[in-house]
């Protein structure tokens, strides 16, 4: 139900519009501008919905303007405004209108200050209880595999298997809760997510609490601490985290607890359960002196725990590893961050075998500066565009042995200097980045020092809507990346005869695409060249070219494709291998809403010195939907799908082979929604 | 009468090795064992005890086991006898052995016949990489949202993301791999879904990220996603990445969607021009203006997606206050009106 509210604005000049209110929340709104309106007027309108410019997206009916919203409106209250573009630049709202939808006519919030303590509970408990929501997607397949050749060990004949996909959260006085969960079911255990028929997959739980002074909340289960520092970073892991701060973000703290492998089921729901591979930690933000955008902030972290793998993830360090590191950052800026630094130190004790392993614990120390400044506070307009520029510089010292179990990729053994620049003008973004880095930062006596000098440089540039005898080109962009590297020897110690380091590397990659209308495609080639100086590995050169085109023939019809050509050569053997990637589909909507057929093509050719075997491979399925799901009404459809793969061995007539499978799928889709 | 045979040569190949100064490492070696039968025919064992590791001569660790072959022998004839095998140097060693002068760590065995001995060694050293060749120590694979197994609504827009560490220098051979649900999981080896070719280059130790195409999502079911490379010898499994596709009323917006302009903290006026890549599927992009940290949307523009850029209109600049930075982000409809991209946030400043 829709509720036209008020007029604010009558006519300010000659004419007025009319609004009227969409009927429902997915209703196309309609604004009646007079039957006499000249054109030039109509040219300098502007339309505004809920502070979202959609002048773009409106069409004319007559002279009236019809705009379809994206999504449907949400239900509370909007605003329309209707805006005349001066010449000078600047504008004037004509008029606005302010109208509320009622999505399922269970009125919008009451003030929560009307609360008193002769409310009776339930009234209260409602009016607290500022929304709620629920909703859950899941799929169940019950599949029969009817047909196969040659596909050896395989799932069991018959499974049932799914997923689901379940939200939920609710706001109720200062604290929003939101909780995310997924879940996948294999009845052949053998192929299941954990050892179970059905097992939880990932999950998450937030609670925030947005207070006047305070703010806090906890999470609980898959999640990053958002801290990004030389001990903690890119760390998404189950666990717990709480944090608490000031409303104003001048103290913000936080205490985490999380396990060090991605885990998935239910068997560990808080990732803590294993104590070889725990750590915990936590991290003190303050702001001492301002809370403004450019004010100096100092964070403090610590953690310590035990991981398998030296807290690198998967690697082929198999023993469990313990550490423990603090760290302190400061970060400041001026002139509204058009200057910016930041400097960050961290100590870790690190025993990569453990503390029962022979291997010692390493005390080592790792430093970060960074600056970078824009160089124009207001940037000079060439060809209408604004120029933009950062400039930037680093400086990074890494111990050999620094490593932290919550910054699991971390590069250490690097002493390094950085310089770059990022440029913005219009459509046009280019940016470069300069290294010169050695390693061997501990000096060790039998480690060659080595010295890596690199320039990266890379640019995209998007160019407008084409017109015209160039309308077919659409809305073209092209990309271009490159590198340069030389890495050579510093030091070699007396004695040592491990070899020499002096090669040469370089790549560039250029690209581009296009939409237009219906279609799409986008062109790649890379060419990258190794020159080995020592002689230790061959010198070679790769070369990748790729293309993907895609085409919405109609509602019903889309067509894709893509290939990749390469070719690599190793220029000491003199010897070339090809590789040859095809890949061609389509989607099609048989019958409205009721049959559709997927089908995929897939080549894959390796010849030359690396000649193994040819493989075509097809994917398709026709899937008939007999009862279409509604939101809490689950729906029905019966599938057929299959695949096809032939192996070509060429030379080797033993690995020709041909494997096939057809499975015949009922599906019973069942999406749940509730709301407040 | 007790046969007079001689071991007259033992090598060792390679002569030179380079180990990792971190973490375990495994050495590759073949020991060639050369003798003679002077006098009566006789069959006799060639056995070797253990390695050696030492450092400035001395014994520092025993490696590796008992090598052992019989040799039967006509006399006056010769063979050579070739014992392979793969020592494993622990940490602890590895870390002795980086800290040891240049040229004073020797691995060596003593061979015998039970009549003559031979003994062979070969220098170690540290270095970065075994060999000095691109060698990958670890993959580390997730989806764009962070997640490692997910479940992604059909016609979704979706990537992988595959960190990976590696040492030394040289071209990076991968391919983005996956299995279908059309096929039975335990059967199919699966299709390239894209070949990857990379040059990654590092003063030792080095990472890199590579994005997958986007992931199919047009088949209801469970795909199996891996990224397959080249040179990942201490790598013994490869991390699979599972995900479920199916048809959802609601989704999780996901940061999907590059912008290539204005760069972070930018300063906003009515000659910005606001840039991203284009997300297949969709209807119309819109830029959103939001006050910081909070979803609140102050202002935006939205544009149809044959549009790739916009400049925000005078009156969109006027919802902002002067003096004051916002957060701002860009999503992509589809024809639904599902969200099926969105980019990070960024900062801007209004001036």
């Amino acid at each position: 139900m829709v509720l036209p509210f008020f007029c604010l604005h009558p006519a300010m000049a000659d004419w007025t519009a009319d609004f009227t209110p969409p009927e429902t929340s997915d209703a196309k709104i309609r604004i009646d501008l007079p039957d006499d309106l000249d054109v030039i007027t109509l040219t300098q309108l502007g339309v505004e919905l809920d502070g979202i410019d959609i002048t773009s997206l409106l069409s004319l009916d007559g002279v009236d303007f019809i705009y379809k919203p994206l999504q449907t409106l949400e239900g509370n209250e909007h605003t329309l405004k209707l805006v005349m573009l001066n010449p000078d630049g600047s504008s004037e709202v004509r008029q606005q209108w302010t109208f509320t939808i009622v999505g399922d006519g269970s009125g919008s919030a009451s003030n929560l200050s009307d609360l008193n303590e002769t409310t009776p509970e339930i009234e209260m408990a409602e009016r607290l209880l500022r929304s709620a929501y629920f909703r859950a997607d899941t799929l169940t397949e019950f599949s029969r595999r009817v047909v196969q050749q040659n596909i050896g060990h395989a799932t069991n004949r018959s499974t049932l298997s799914g997923s689901g996909d379940v939200n939920s959260g609710f706001a109720a006085g200062k604290w929003t809760v939101d909780g995310h969960a997924n879940y996948l079911m294999q009845s052949d255990v053998d192929f299941a997510l954990t050892e179970r028929t059905i097992d939880l997959g990932e999950y998450d739980v937030n609670a925030d609490y947005q207070g006047d002074t305070l703010t806090g909340g906890f999470s609980l289960g898959h999640h990053d601490t958002g801290l990004e520092t030389l001990l903690v970073s890119d760390f998404y892991r189950r666990g717990v985290s709480a944090r608490i701060g000031t409303s104003d973000r001048r103290v913000e703290a936080q205490g985490f607890a999380f396990g060090t492998e991605s885990v998935s089921g239910a068997a560990d729901m808080t990732g803590l359960n294993s104590t070889e591979n725990r750590l915990k930690g936590v991290s003190l933000s303050v702001k001492p002196f301002a809370t403004d955008v450019d004010a100096l902030k100092l964070t403090g972290t610590y953690y310590d725990g035990l991981g398998e793998g030296s807290g690198i993830g998967l690697s082929d360090l198999d023993s469990s590893a313990s550490g423990s590191g603090w760290g302190i950052g400061v970060e400041k800026s001026f002139g509204h961050q058009r200057t910016r630094l930041k400097a960050q130190y961290a100590h870790t004790l690190f025993d990569q075998d453990g503390d029962h392993g022979d291997a010692p614990k390493d005390s080592s120390d790792a430093v970060s500066l960074l600056i970078d400044h824009r160089l124009f506070d207001e940037g000079p307009v060439i060809g209408d565009d604004l120029l933009n520029i950062d400039v930037g510089f680093g400086y990074d010292r890494v111990d050999t042995f620094f490593e932290s179990l919550a910054n699991p990729g971390m590069i250490s053994d690097r002493d390094a200097y950085t310089a770059f620049s990022n440029l913005y003008w219009g459509a046009l973004s280019a940016n470069i980045y300069a290294l010169h880095e050695t390693n061997n930062v501990d000096g060790l006596a039998n480690v060659p020092t080595d010295r890596l000098k690199s320039i990266d440089f890379g640019m995209n540039y998007s160019f407008d809507q084409q017109t015209g005898s160039r309308e077919w080109l659409g809305t073209p962009y092209l990309y271009m990346n490159s590198y340069f590297a030389s890495l050579g020897r510093v030091k070699t110690p007396n004695g040592y005869e491990g070899g020499d380091t002096d090669n040469l590397s370089s790549s560039i990659t250029l690209g581009g695409g296009a939409s237009y209308d219906v279609w799409y495609w986008s062109l790649s080639h890379s060419y990258s060249r190794f020159d080995d100086y020592t002689n230790i590995s061959s010198d070679t050169v790769n070369n990748l070219t790729g293309l993907d085109v895609g085409w919405a023939v109609s509602d019903r019809l889309q067509l894709n494709g893509g290939t990749q050509f390469g070719v690599f050569e190793d220029l000491d053997t003199n010897k070339n291998s090809f590789s040859t990637n095809l890949y061609l589909g389509a989607t099609a909507e048989l019958v409205p809403e009721k049959v559709e057929l997927n089908f995929d093509y897939n080549l894959n050719l390796a010849n030359g010195s690396g000649d193994s075997s040819d493989s075509h491979i097809v994917n398709s399925e026709v899937e008939w939907t007999f009862l279409r799901p509604r939101t809490n009404r689950p729906g029905l459809a019966l599938a057929l799908r299959g695949s096809m793969e032939e192996f070509n061995g060429n030379a080797d007539s033993a690995q020709n082979e041909t494997e096939y499978q057809a499975y015949m799928v009922l599906r019973v889709k069942a999406p749940f929604s509730l709301s407040y | 009468m007790i046969a007079e045979a001689n071991v007259t040569s033992v090598t060792v190949t390679p002569q030179r090795a380079n180990l990792n100064v971190k973490g375990a490492s495994s050495l590759s070696l073949t020991w060639n064992v050369t003798r003679l039968e002077p006098t009566a025919p006789a069959t006799v064992p060639v056995s070797s005890t253990n390695a050696v590791l030492q450092i400035n001569g001395t014994t520092v660790a025993n490696l590796g086991g008992t090598l052992l072959k019989q040799s039967t022998l006509s006399p006056a004839q010769s063979e050579t006898l070739r014992f392979s095998e793969v020592l494993s140097i622990s940490a602890s060693l590895a870390r002795k052995i980086a800290e040891a002068p240049a040229g004073s760590v020797l691995i060596s065995r003593t061979f015998t016949d039970t009549q003559t001995t031979g003994l062979a060694r070969l220098s170690v050293f540290s270095g970065t990489g075994q060999g000095g060749a691109l060698s990958i120590n670890r993959i580390d694979l997730r989806f764009d949202n962070n997640a490692r197994t997910d479940v992604i609504a059909k016609g979704d827009t979706r990537r992988a993301i595959a960190e990976i560490n590696f040492r030394s220098s040289g071209l990076l051979k991968g391919e983005w791999r996956i299995i279908d649900p059309t096929a039975s999981l335990g059967s199919a080896r699966g299709r390239i879904l894209q070949v990857v070719r990379q040059q990654v280059v590092s003063s030792g130790q080095g990472r890199t990220r590579i994005v997958s195409p986007a992931l199919p999502t047009t088949k209801n079911g469970l795909y199996l996603l891996t990224f397959s490379v080249e040179n990942a010898d201490g790598i013994t499994e490869l991390p699979v990445l599972r995900y479920f596709v199916l048809e959802t009323s609601t989704k999780r917006p996901t940061d999907n969607l590059t912008a290539l302009s204005p760069g972070n903290g930018a300063r906003v006026n009515q000659d910005t021009v606001f840039a991203w890549e284009n997300v297949p599927g969709a209807l119309a992009y819109q830029v959103e203006i939001l006050t910081p940290g909070h979803d609140e949307v102050v202002s935006g523009k939205v544009v149809s997606a044959q549009d790739l850029k916009l400049k925000l209109s005078a009156f969109s600049l006027d919802n902002l206050n002067s003096g004051e930075s916002y957060d701002w982000r860009l999503r992509a409809f589809d024809k639904s009106g599902r969200v099926i991209g969105s980019s990070p946030r960024q900062l801007l400043y209004m001036p």
